[in-house]
């Protein structure tokens, strides 16, 4: 069965642990965000399960076949037309250029590209533009494991929006396993049905501390629910510690509780 | 091909926008003329008297076999510099160690005068076609040699751990990752070479040859005739600007063409 | 509105109305005249001084006149001159070339005092608005007009004491090669764009930018400068041909596909160009003396000047009256005729002789001179005289593309397209 598996791992960059006993799975379809504060691990922990780093300590078994990655910033080639961009991981798949021209234009044009911005350059095109196109490129390769490093952290809230729907409708219709990063907790309720908190209190080795699914589909998964669900993270005393913000007389909802 | 294409549909609005080129120099020219009137035909000799001496030169067959020998040498020694900068740079850029050990030995290859360089080629070499090209290759090669360091020292690793994500390939990897970023750095280290090859060529053909538009300057010297130098000066010049602006300018744009589109 | 609008003459209504009349008139008369008119040697420094005389700070400058009248108030959004001001201006004009004309009788002192007038008038009319302005982007038009009063005083001056007038009406010539750089490329923005907008399809707006205008203007006014301290001195041959070089470089701007070869566009590339190979042939004659500066110079005064005067009347001449910009033939008619005397007048200049082909080339040069002007009075005295077709009294264009919209396809957003 197709699966990603993070056992046990430990990561250290010198003498410095960033990582400690990180345990976690992506099962098929499934999407999974990894909340936390800025510098608690989670991008290191994305790039190891990019296999761009090997573990210090423990064991990353990958059992999809295709992983694509969405970066923080867009990382678009500068001297590539915003459609070569798109094909770039067809490209590197061996796809002839002419069928994976057409099938990055009709991709584009789906993601709401107009037809003559595909010719320009990324500086010529808006951020929102570009992170539309990095989204395209890993689109393009039919993956069924998705990595996103807060790609969406730049961007606008109806910008935000619009490519949330993409991302939805793009991972639901074709059932790609979802692994994102994102400090944006209404982000990380409005597109997972799991959340792992990571934490790093105090220079210690970032450590995943607690976990929330959400059962309910994202196509019922309207503003208010949003809001509500997001509020009632806000209120978890686990969180709140996690994020160093002060704790409120709520009582605690313990370890793991199950959304409606 | 699409990029020959491009090249090619491209070159009348290059050229034409050679005319604002044309305007700076003609306004040289006037100012030499200028020069001409107030200092006399004997110190500066005014443009159509050199132009007309050059004409003669070319009408009597005597400027393209020495035009021909100083584009010989200065090829030569810069297509060598080229060669030997773009690699080992390349190579010192991609080891911290070795671009930290290169820095300094550049440093004093870059400031060690030419004319140094020719006076040890002549003990070394002699009379000859030898000794300009050494020259020239010696004084270029630590420029170009700059410029494809800096290019390897320069490589995004954000971008190359992207196209490692997406499964590039490693000679997809050299030819769409890095080559591109790589050729940003080197083709402005080569335009300036290629200047520099011109002007060493000449100096070093001054003093070590027979033939050649230095050897002829020479010979112009030592009969007082400032409308030939004038003339060879204007031939090298026109040479120089033709190369550069025919060949190395359009390669450059083309290969540019993603950093600004916006034409001034 | 002021109650007497109503009652006011159309031809008041705005600065270019009767400026653009005489402009065409005189345009004839002056030519005719010069050929002509008995006249000594004296009073204005000869046959050849009065025809350039005449034609630069008579012709040329009641265009200019109607231009910077028309456009000063549109682009810096003050008053348009109109009415009894308006008419003392013309009179000025008027007066002045009735000293040109009658100077054989009356002396000098009548064409000085009318002349001067009227262009410290114009000057004072136009400084004001330009000056006010936030940023003062026209004063470009101010410092060219006040440089072209010091050439008419210069030339006066000097008719006055006898001594050589031609090296001030030769600097006047390149003052309004420079003022007609500036004019066009405020023109040309406007109808270029349109001309590309009418095309459709995704085309980047044209944008006549300064860098390669400021080029063109700065190799005129050392030319010019040269020209004058030292005539005749190879200095300014290769300056004349540097401003050549930079005027074709003006054109980089210009080539924007096949829009370029539409009505009102091409004929505006061809004054750019005819101004280039005039200072290109200027070059060459001071350089290898071949043949006489005249032939440049006139190719750049008549295809140049001439052609852009024709255009501007043409354009702005019907829009700030109320019409739309005119399609029919006669307009590419009067264009040809204006090209077509270029081109003999300069041949005439090239060729140099007495032969009957070279006096044919010379009679060819005055006829298609005189029919252009004549076409267009024939077919504008209506526009310029007549009331507004929307019934108002002043000088509003309707926006250029609404005027067109029938033959613009629908394209973007624009006055004509769906948005």
């Amino acid at each position: 069965m197709s699966m990603l598996e993070v056992r046990t791992v430990t990561q250290r960059y010198g003498v410095s642990e960033v990582l400690r006993d990180i345990d976690l799975q992506v099962r098929a379809g499934e999407s999974v965000a990894l909340v936390g504060p800025s510098g608690c691990g989670k991008t290191t922990l994305l790039n190891l399960c990019a296999g761009l780093l090997p573990p210090t300590t423990g064991g990353i078994n990958s059992g999809f076949e295709r992983t694509a990655c969405v970066f923080q910033q867009p990382r678009l080639l500068p001297w590539k037309s915003a459609l070569d961009n798109i094909a770039l991981g067809l490209k590197a798949l061996g796809t002839p250029a002419g069928e994976r021209a057409r099938h990055a234009r009709e991709l584009a044009l789906r993601m709401g590209l107009a037809g003559d911005d595909l010719d320009k350059y990324p500086h010529q095109l808006s951020g929102g533009m570009q992170s539309r196109i990095a989204l395209a490129r890993a689109f393009a390769v039919a993956p069924d494991l998705l990595l996103l490093d807060e790609p969406f952290s730049a961007l606008d809230i109806g910008l935000k929006a619009e490519l949330h729907a993409l991302l939805l409708e793009y991972a639901t219709t074709r059932r790609t396993a979802v692994l994102m990063v994102t400090h944006d907790l209404m982000e990380a309720v409005r597109l997972s049905q799991r959340i792992l908190l990571m934490s790093a209190p105090e220079h210690a080795p970032g450590r995943i501390v607690w976990q929330v699914e959400f059962d309910r589909p994202f196509a019922r998964r309207d503003d208010a629910w949003v809001y509500h669900n997001t509020a009632q993270l806000l209120a978890t005393a686990q969180v709140r510690h996690a994020f160093s913000l002060a704790p409120v007389a709520s009582p605690d909802t313990g370890g793991l509780y199950r959304a409606a | 091909m699409k990029l020959l294409r491009a090249w090619l549909v491209g070159i009348p609005a290059y050229l034409w926008s050679g005319w604002g080129a044309m305007a700076s120099l003609l306004m040289l020219v006037a100012l030499w003329e200028w020069g001409s009137q107030v200092f006399g035909a004997l110190v500066l000799p005014a443009p159509v008297e050199a132009l007309r001496t050059l004409a003669e030169l070319i009408a009597s067959g005597a400027a393209w076999p020495e035009l021909a020998a100083t584009a010989r040498r200065a090829l030569t020694g810069y297509a060598a510099s080229i060669i030997a900068g773009s690699v080992l740079g390349l190579i010192a850029g991609l080891s911290v160690t070795a671009s930290m050990t290169s820095r300094p030995i550049v440093t004093v290859l870059m400031g060690t005068p030419p004319i140094a360089w020719l006076v040890l080629a002549l003990l070394w070499f002699g009379a000859g076609d030898a000794t300009p090209v050494f020259t020239v290759f010696i004084a270029c090669f630590p420029l170009v040699f700059l410029g494809a360091m800096q290019g390897a020292r320069t490589l995004d690793n954000q971008l190359r751990d992207m196209a490692v994500v997406f499964g590039v390939p490693r000679r997809m990897m050299l030819t769409d990752v890095y080559l591109p970023h790589v050729i940003s750095y080197l083709l402005p280290a080569w335009t300036a070479a290629l200047g520099m090859s011109w002007k060493i060529a000449v100096m070093a053909e001054l003093l070590s040859t027979s033939d050649g538009v230095g050897a002829a300057l020479a010979v112009s010297r030592s009969h007082l005739d400032s409308a030939a130098t004038m003339a060879w000066i204007t031939a090298v010049m026109t040479l120089l600007l033709g190369v550069e602006y025919l060949l190395l300018e359009p390669l450059k744009r083309e290969v540019e063409r993603w950093r600004d589109q916006v034409a001034t | 509105m002021r109650l007497d609008d109503a009652r006011r003459a159309p031809l008041l209504y705005c600065g270019f109305r009767p400026f653009y009349l005489a402009t065409a008139a005189y345009a004839m008369v002056a030519l005719l005249l010069a050929v002509a008119l008995p006249m000594s040697e004296g009073v204005m420094g000869g046959r050849v001084a009065w025809h350039v005389h005449e034609l630069i700070f008579g012709f040329a400058l009641a265009s200019i006149a109607g231009f910077l009248l028309t456009a000063i108030p549109e682009f810096t959004s003050s008053a348009p001159l109109q009415g009894r001001p308006l008419a003392v201006l013309f009179a000025w004009w008027l007066a002045a070339r009735l000293g040109a004309v009658f100077a054989d009788v009356t002396g000098l002192v009548p064409l000085a005092i009318a002349s001067t007038g009227f262009i410290l008038h114009l000057l004072l009319l136009v400084a004001a608005p330009a000056w006010r302005a936030p940023g003062r982007q026209q004063m470009g038009f101010v410092y060219a007009l006040a440089t072209l009063a010091s050439m008419e005083a210069g030339y006066l001056i000097a008719a006055w004491r006898g001594v050589p007038v031609m090296p001030w009406l030769t600097a006047a010539v390149g003052v309004l090669m420079m003022l007609i750089v500036i004019s066009m490329s405020r023109i040309s923005l406007r109808l270029v764009n349109d001309a590309l907008q009418a095309r459709g399809g995704d085309h980047p707006p044209y944008l006549a930018r300064p860098p390669r205008r400021n080029l063109a203007t700065t190799t005129i006014a050392l030319y010019t400068g040269v020209e004058f301290l030292l005539p005749g001195n190879a200095i300014g041959g290769w300056l004349a041909l540097a401003a050549a070089a930079a005027m074709f470089n003006l054109l980089n701007d210009w080539h924007v596909g096949r829009s370029l070869f539409s009505r009102w566009v091409l004929p505006l590339y061809g004054v750019y160009c005819c101004i280039a190979l005039g200072y290109a042939l200027l070059g060459l004659s001071l350089l290898g003396g071949w043949f006489a500066p005249s032939a440049g110079r006139h190719l750049m005064l008549i295809g140049g000047a001439g052609l852009a005067m024709l255009i501007v009347m043409l354009v702005s001449g019907r829009t700030h009256s109320g019409h739309a910009l005119d399609e029919r033939r006669w307009v590419m008619v009067a264009i040809g005729m204006i090209i077509t005397a270029a081109l003999a007048r300069t041949l005439w200049g090239l060729l140099a002789g007495s032969g009957v082909v070279v006096m044919a080339l010379l009679a060819v040069a005055l006829g298609a001179w005189i029919a252009a002007f004549a076409l267009y009075l024939a077919h504008s005295w209506r526009v310029l005289g007549g009331p507004r077709p929307d019934g108002g009294h002043d000088c509003s264009a309707p926006p250029l593309a609404v005027v067109s919209c029938d033959g613009i396809r629908e394209h973007g957003p624009g006055p004509c397209g769906a948005p």
